[in-house]
């Protein structure tokens, strides 16, 4: 990605407290064009804040944030499905009318095909978040904002949505920012991982990511990805051992 | 072999103990209405508080049957047009209350207020108002009724999850999208559960409120308390047994417009 792409997203000196309680400080982050940035960071250190504030559902109390003005997606921790909707009509609820033949295609990779006519409580907690996933995807945004959309999936399913969620990105070639707790996944898909500390959270490290892409499940086991990995774990227990 | 077996006992087990209850309920009836002293006119043998289930029918000659009709056509009538405007009501004031917390505070305690009093007993002002006419029916109606939607609408209104909320944000849905594809449909069970107190309650407006109209055709309330004054027994009950299956079709419409809306996806 080169450096001269105008970012999509940009936060300055961000900063955002409840009440008293100082949840972000001095968050400075620009988003390339097509650019994936992982953050990670210790439950509680506000990521999911960061992610409202980006996408304009919370005002921050400090700071500037711009970011696009249409097709913001987001992923919620929450997989906030409309109950009374079934698996398809929940699916294509974002997606543009003619991109049906696409939302058809997400939800047969995402293993959801098979149980288009169920409803949400139907569903297992994995099933709800590929579907919150698919949802998302199916808008085709510009930005796409996703908080721990992997989190509650096995390995198998999770190494395949990592896939095709990658395929996707290479041709849709959306922002994103991908809050996860998994270093594994955040080296796999981001561009750069930021390493996020609490009590007010900031973005202590940055780790630039520069496997070519397509990125192949083989990656996963080279000593590069291993080491890459276990140097950012180093650094999230030391911002856990100063929080 | 054992599944269908077991289908067979699990229907059994589902019809049984209300037809056990019927039977009790019908044996009682009968040995209530022989063992009431003076229950039996010396002449004719005919009831004359409480007829066994078998002479409910006696004394029922054309007039008597024309009556009834002309009751049941103004007390269902009332149920149902009351009905419909309570809900309309109703839910218009949980919307409003639910869009502004201003409204919501300046409405709610008159809400109150009204909810608490039996209304009942303002039937005849509202007769004194606006004279014994069917709008006076309809009025005392929609008073009961339409408290348990305004409240449960509102509720409902309320209860949509912050999440899903953000997600209309985002798509910047229009006030109108928020509350025709977010809010109603989120709030429908609450609805519902509404629905099916202000059924209930409107039947007893339209069927007690008539009690209060002392000129014109009766409805079912009046007419009944004629049927007790003559000791009529029979069609005292035939009148009766009409409202309470009035009172049955409302709560049988309620509940399956909920099993067609809202059970398939809704798990409390
Ligand atoms: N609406 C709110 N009102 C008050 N405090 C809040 C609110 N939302 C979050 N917080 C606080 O802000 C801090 C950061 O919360 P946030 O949800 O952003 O953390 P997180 O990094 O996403 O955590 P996790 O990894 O567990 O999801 C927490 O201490 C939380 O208690
Ligand atoms: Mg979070």
């Amino acid at each position: 990605m080169a450096v001269s792409d105008p970012a999509i997203a940009r936060l300055s000196n961000v900063g955002h407290h409840f009440g008293g309680t100082a949840v972000l400080s001095d968050v400075n982050l620009q988003l390339a064009a097509g650019e994936i940035v992982a953050i990670v960071g210790p439950s509680g250190c506000g990521k999911t804040t960061l992610l409202r504030i980006t996408a304009g559902l919370l005002a921050p109390t400090r700071g500037e944030v711009s970011r696009p003005e249409h097709r913001i997606g987001f992923v919620f921790q929450e997989p906030a499905l409309l109950p009374w909707r079934r698996v398809e009509a929940n699916a294509h609820l974002l997606a543009a009318s003619d991109d049906g033949s696409m939302v058809e295609q997400l939800l047969s990779v995402s293993g959801l095909a098979d149980h288009r006519r169920k409803w949400p409580h139907e569903l297992s907690g994995g099933m709800k978040m590929r579907l919150s996933l698919v949802r998302s995807l199916a808008a085709r945004p510009q930005l796409l904002l996703m908080d721990e959309p992997f989190g509650a999936l096995d390995q198998i399913t999770r190494n395949r949505l990592h896939d095709e969620f990658a395929s996707l990105h290479a041709s849709q070639k959306f922002s994103a920012l991908l809050v996860t707790h998994a270093i594994d996944e955040a080296v796999y898909l981001a561009d750069r991982v930021l390493v996020m500390s609490g009590a007010p959270g900031r973005i202590m490290q940055e780790f630039d990511i520069d496997f070519a892409r397509p990125r192949a499940a083989g990656l996963r086991y080279s000593p590069e990805f291993t080491s890459l990995c276990g140097a950012i774990a180093e650094s999230l227990q030391l911002q856990a051992g100063r929080a | 072999m054992k599944q269908p077996n077991r289908r067979i006992d699990a229907r059994r087990s589902k019809y049984v103990p209300p037809l056990v209850v019927l039977v009790v309920v019908v044996a009682g009836w009968y040995a209530l209405a022989y063992s009431l002293d003076n229950n039996f006119a010396s002449g004719d043998g005919s009831a004359l508080i409480i007829p066994p289930p078998h002479q409910l029918f006696v004394g029922l000659n054309e007039a008597t049957v024309d009556r009834i009709a002309a009751a049941t056509w103004i007390s269902l009538s009332t149920a149902v047009v009351g009905f419909m405007l309570a809900i309309v009501a109703g839910m218009a004031l949980g919307i409003a209350m639910s869009v502004s917390r201003s409204l919501e505070s300046a409405l709610w305690p008159w809400l109150i207020a009204i909810q608490v009093t039996p209304i009942i007993v303002l039937t005849p002002i509202i007769i004194r108002v606006a004279g014994a006419s069917f709008g006076a029916r309809l009025t005392v109606t929609v008073l009961i009724a339409f408290f348990p939607i305004a409240s449960n609408t509102l509720f409902g209104m309320r209860s949509v999850s912050a999440a899903l909320h953000d997600v209309f944000t985002l798509t910047q849905a229009s006030r109108w999208q928020r509350l025709t594809r977010l809010q109603l449909p989120a709030a429908s069970p609450a609805i519902f559960a509404g629905l099916r107190v202000s059924a209930g309650l409107a039947v007893i407006g339209a069927i007690v409120g008539d009690f209060f109209f002392t000129r014109g055709t009766p409805g079912l309330g009046r007419l009944i308390t004629f049927f007790f004054q003559d000791t009529r027994s029979g069609p005292m009950f035939v009148t009766a047994l009409i409202a309470a299956l009035i009172g049955l079709g409302f709560f049988v419409v309620v509940s399956l417009l909920r099993r067609l809306l809202v059970s398939p996806w809704h798990r409390p």
